[in-house]
């Protein structure tokens, strides 16, 4: 069993810094899941802590083992590390056994052995009697489960999962994920999950560590994500937000703080420490934002679309008071609201963005 | 830790690699210069080679040949390409094996396959009571006669680039082109033959190179002709006067290298210049139907195949069974006298059979052997050393074979340093030549292949434990088996009937199979040479089949004349 800990890591191919100075502490047991936009990093982070590529500044140790750090690269075979790719990665000129069996090979294990826990592996994955198909000849779902056993039997103390529902139908990526939760929960591996589905993240991840740029922007358990987003980035990226300028009228009490947003007096959640100051940015969810139709001309904003999202409608509003940001909102079916529908709204709660 | 040292076992074999293929691949260029800079003693100065009006004519000549050669090979590979790769017509495989099996056949038998369709002894004139008396001079003797071959044999490389990038058109470009309403001939001019204009230059100019090189054709035509080009002008010298005018023919063969050049330089130019990047999802290339058209296309098809490939290998069958040359050929005096006499009584092409496949075969392992990890450091750990290093070594394939054979006459003619023993004269300098040759064949697939192999084939047996050695053995190398073997494939074929570099390499009891045909033909024995040339092309189709059946299991692309 291992823990995990980056220190002010550090990468660049000969450009800008693809991963910037980002710090992370990782406990043993822990299913963290990084996630970003493409291009923020979060590949290149996997691939650091597997050993694929060198460090450029900083340290990563895994449990007590430093393995990069300056004049330090211990190559990925001395590892242990798992890692599950994107693209599965399974050799084609092996059968199914042989490709979860390789592990063991590498390590000289004997046959009876080596059959006996490849046996193993195939069932807890599900896919036993399928030893001696050959990849090509499963499916999409099934590639990822062989790819999952051939981790597995290794017995890793951490394990990275590069995207791995990404190349899936949206129907077998929830069977995937009740197969990665159960993986994590029966073996109590540590765990780093690289994707750009915030769905995947929240519904999986005991923390979210979320990148952009190279950086680490938060990394937080995901409730807290989507209802204290530490950046303007992260408020948008998670979930369905209107961030909107704000006044903060008064210093926070425990945890509130009273605010003036489109014109209208609300108290917001607020990081302690929040001090009175203009132009700060507050964080509306949809179900933040209380409106009713109001007669022609008068109310405080204006309908631009309406989408229907099954049992529900996702509206966009431009408020009068700033008529280029966009207010989202969700109204429950039925709804007879038509774009250009004057609504008039009230503001039940939302979350001031810490100043940076 | 174990890291630094299982990284300093590979940078062990990545330098004894380099140091290997340095010698290959750099060596002969370097010694070539260096001789056309600073002749060894008994050589005039490269001044005076310039200035004989026979390197001049010779050289005119070459460009002459080239230049009508090349046209007719791209006017003739640029109707086949445009029929088979974008039309209806039927039975394509079979089309497109029966063009390009010229390009398998080595230049020599095409031009002793030809001269037996024309000749005053020409079996098939005889036949038709056409032959002109005997005495005639073989029409085929002459500039026109070379231009006629070198086009003819030369087709199927213009025809193979351009179906090439037909095959890489998206479907959507054409079928945006129909949408907006033009009809498919303009759909051709206006958006087909742009598109395809730099796989169009890079076949014209590869077929220019190989015309300027080529040495079978106008060997065995321009020499009884009187018609002398640059390359049989350095085989003549070479071979009546010996070691001593060694520098000036390096002179000459330098010229020969500079034109080549500069027609690779050009190519490079005109590329880089049109540069289309194709986009586009569609993995189908666009076909037209022909509708009504179609029996005529096929007609010109197969017409062709015919022209190119079925007249000439007909006369030189019907010549191989005459019992004696001129002799007219009917169904009771036809022998199978002349392929037992090179099978079996005539020593030197008995030799040169054992010889040929012991060399082909030998070069081709050898170089899988040099490949396989090579290409791995090359697609893997690039660098600029490496990039150079794969650049130096299409430079002996590029170069004509004349100039390969005179590098490698420089460098093995004194026994080597610290060894002792010389090269020339001996078998070996053809194996060393051919290893020079025909590497960038197997290099080039190889590495090819461990580019498109993703990395994280690699990087998961990494992460199971595995090591370099055990890793390359598991992973890496069956993965780029196939490509290897097609490699292999060319380079058996190709050494199997080489002519050029052989023809200025081989010694008493070291020939091989093209010097044998060659020296047959010169020697005026038609009947046995048809024989042993036919013999050679039969072994030639049987390999050709076979990796075309084994092909099926190799990735796209690495079998030339498949789909």
């Amino acid at each position: 069993m291992a823990g995990l800990k980056l220190d002010r890591a550090t990468k660049d191919f000969g450009g800008p810094p693809v991963v910037d100075g980002v710090t992370l502490d990782i406990a043993d047991g822990e299913f963290i899941a990084v996630l970003g936009p493409s291009g923020c990093g979060k590949t290149t982070i996997l691939r650091l802590v597997a050993g694929f590529e060198r460090l450029g500044g900083g340290s990563i140790a895994i449990g007590d083992r430093a393995v990069s750090g300056p004049g330090l690269h211990v190559p990925p075979e001395d590892r242990r590390v798992g890692v599950v790719f994107q693209s599965y990665a399974l050799w084609p000129h092996m059968d199914v056994a042989g490709n979860v069996a390789y592990p063991l090979r590498v390590a000289g294990v004997g046959d009876d052995e080596m059959r006996r826990r490849v046996g193993q592996a195939l069932e807890t994955v599900g896919l036993s009697g399928l030893g001696a198909r050959r990849p090509a000849d499963l499916s999409g779902g099934q590639r990822q489960r062989v790819a999952l056993a051939r981790c597995l039997v290794m017995e890793p103390s951490l394990v990275l999962l590069d995207e791995p529902l990404a190349n899936l139908d949206t129907h077998l990526r929830g069977a995937m994920q009740r197969e990665f939760d159960e993986y994590h929960r029966r073996t109590g591996t540590t765990m780093l999950y690289i994707t750009h589905d915030q769905a995947e993240a929240m519904a999986l991840a005991d923390r979210v560590a979320v990148m952009s740029q190279g950086r680490l922007v938060q990394l937080a358990p995901p409730s807290r994500l989507y209802r204290e987003p530490a950046t303007r980035m992260v408020a948008e990226f998670i979930g369905q937000a209107s961030v909107l300028d704000c006044d903060v009228l008064s210093a926070a009490e425990p945890g509130q703080a009273r605010a003036r947003v489109l014109g209208i007096d609300c108290v917001l959640r607020a990081a302690p420490g929040e001090a009175p100051r203009r132009a700060a940015a507050a964080c509306l969810r949809p179900e933040d934002i209380a409106f009713a139709p109001a007669a022609p001309g008068a109310g405080h904003a204006t309908l631009r679309r309406v989408t229907y999202r099954g049992g529900s409608f996702a509206l966009e509003a431009a408020p009068d008071a700033a008529p280029d940001a966009t207010l989202r909102l969700v109204a429950p079916e039925p709804c007879a609201l038509e774009p250009g529908a004057r609504v008039s709204l009230g503001i039940r709660d939302g979350w001031i963005i810490p100043a940076a | 830790m174990g890291a630094s040292t299982g990284r300093g076992r590979e940078d062990w074999l990545l330098a004894a690699l380099v140091a290997v293929t340095a010698v290959l691949a750099v060596a002969p260029v370097l010694r070539l210069l260096l001789e056309s800079a600073f002749p060894s003693a008994g050589g005039g100065p490269a001044v005076a080679v310039l200035s004989q009006p026979a390197t001049w004519n010779a050289a005119r000549r070459t460009l002459e040949t080239t230049l009508g050669g090349t046209l007719l090979a791209a006017a003739i590979g640029c109707v086949m390409a445009l029929l088979a790769a974008l039309t209806d017509v039927r039975a394509r495989p079979l089309l497109v094996f029966g063009f390009v099996l010229p390009l398998m056949i080595p230049p020599q038998v095409t031009a002793i396959a030809w001269l037996q369709v024309f000749g005053p002894a020409s079996p098939l004139l005889k036949m038709l009571d056409l032959a002109p008396p005997l005495g005639t001079r073989n029409p085929l003797y002459t500039r026109e006669g070379i231009i006629l071959l070198l086009g003819v044999h030369y087709a199927p490389l213009v025809f193979l680039t351009l179906r090439a990038g037909l095959r890489r058109l998206p479907r959507d470009f054409v079928e945006a082109a129909l949408a907006t309403g033009a009809s498919p001939l303009r759909v051709v001019s206006t958006v087909i033959v742009p598109i395809m204009m730099p796989s169009l230059v890079a076949g014209v100019m590869l077929t220019m190179v190989s015309c300027v090189g080529n040495f079978g054709i106008p060997a065995l035509l321009g020499i009884p002709g009187g018609y002398t080009v640059l390359t049989t002008l350095i085989y003549q010298r070479l071979a009546g006067l010996g070691p001593r005018v060694l520098s000036d023919v390096a002179t000459l063969s330098v010229l020969i290298g500079l034109i080549v050049l500069v027609g690779i330089w050009l190519q490079a130019r005109l590329l880089a210049r049109a540069d289309y990047r194709i986009g586009g999802t569609s993995a189908d290339p666009p076909r037209f139907e022909l509708g009504r058209w179609r029996p005529a296309a096929e007609a010109l098809a197969w017409g062709l195949v015919l022209f190119t490939f079925v007249l000439p290998m007909l006369a030189m069958v019907l010549t191989s069974l005459v019992p004696a040359y001129g002799v007219k050929l009917t169904a009771a005096n036809a022998t199978l006298e002349n392929y037992r006499f090179v099978m079996f009584d005539h020593g030197p092409t008995r030799r040169a059979f054992v010889n040929s496949f012991l060399l082909s075969a030998g070069a081709a392992l050898a170089l899988v052997a040099l490949s396989l990890p090579l290409g791995w450091f090359m697609a893997r750990r690039g660098g600029r050393l490496l990039g150079a290093l794969a650049f130096a070594s299409e430079l002996p394939y590029a170069l004509p074979g004349v100039v390969l054979a005179i590098a490698c006459i420089l460098l093995f003619l004194k026994p080597l340093p610290l060894l002792g023993f010389g090269l020339y004269n001996t078998v070996w300098i053809i194996l060393v030549a051919y290893l020079m040759r025909f590497l960038i064949l197997v290099l080039r697939p190889v590495v090819g292949a461990y580019q498109q192999l993703d990395r994280s084939y690699e990087e998961a047996a990494q992460m199971a434990g595995a090591r370099f050695a055990f890793r390359q053995r598991t992973i890496a190398l069956p993965m780029v088996a196939p490509a290897a073997a097609a490699g292999a494939l060319i380079v058996f074929l190709t050494a199997f009937n080489e002519l050029t570099v052989s023809a200025l390499l081989w010694s008493s009891g070291a020939e091989t199979l093209g010097v044998a045909v060659f020296s047959l033909e010169q020697g005026g024995d038609s009947t046995y040479a048809a024989a042993l040339a036919g013999l050679s092309v039969v072994v030639t189709i049987a390999i050709m089949a076979a990796t075309s059946l084994a092909g099926r299991r190799m990735p796209k692309g690495v079998v030339p004349w498949r789909d």
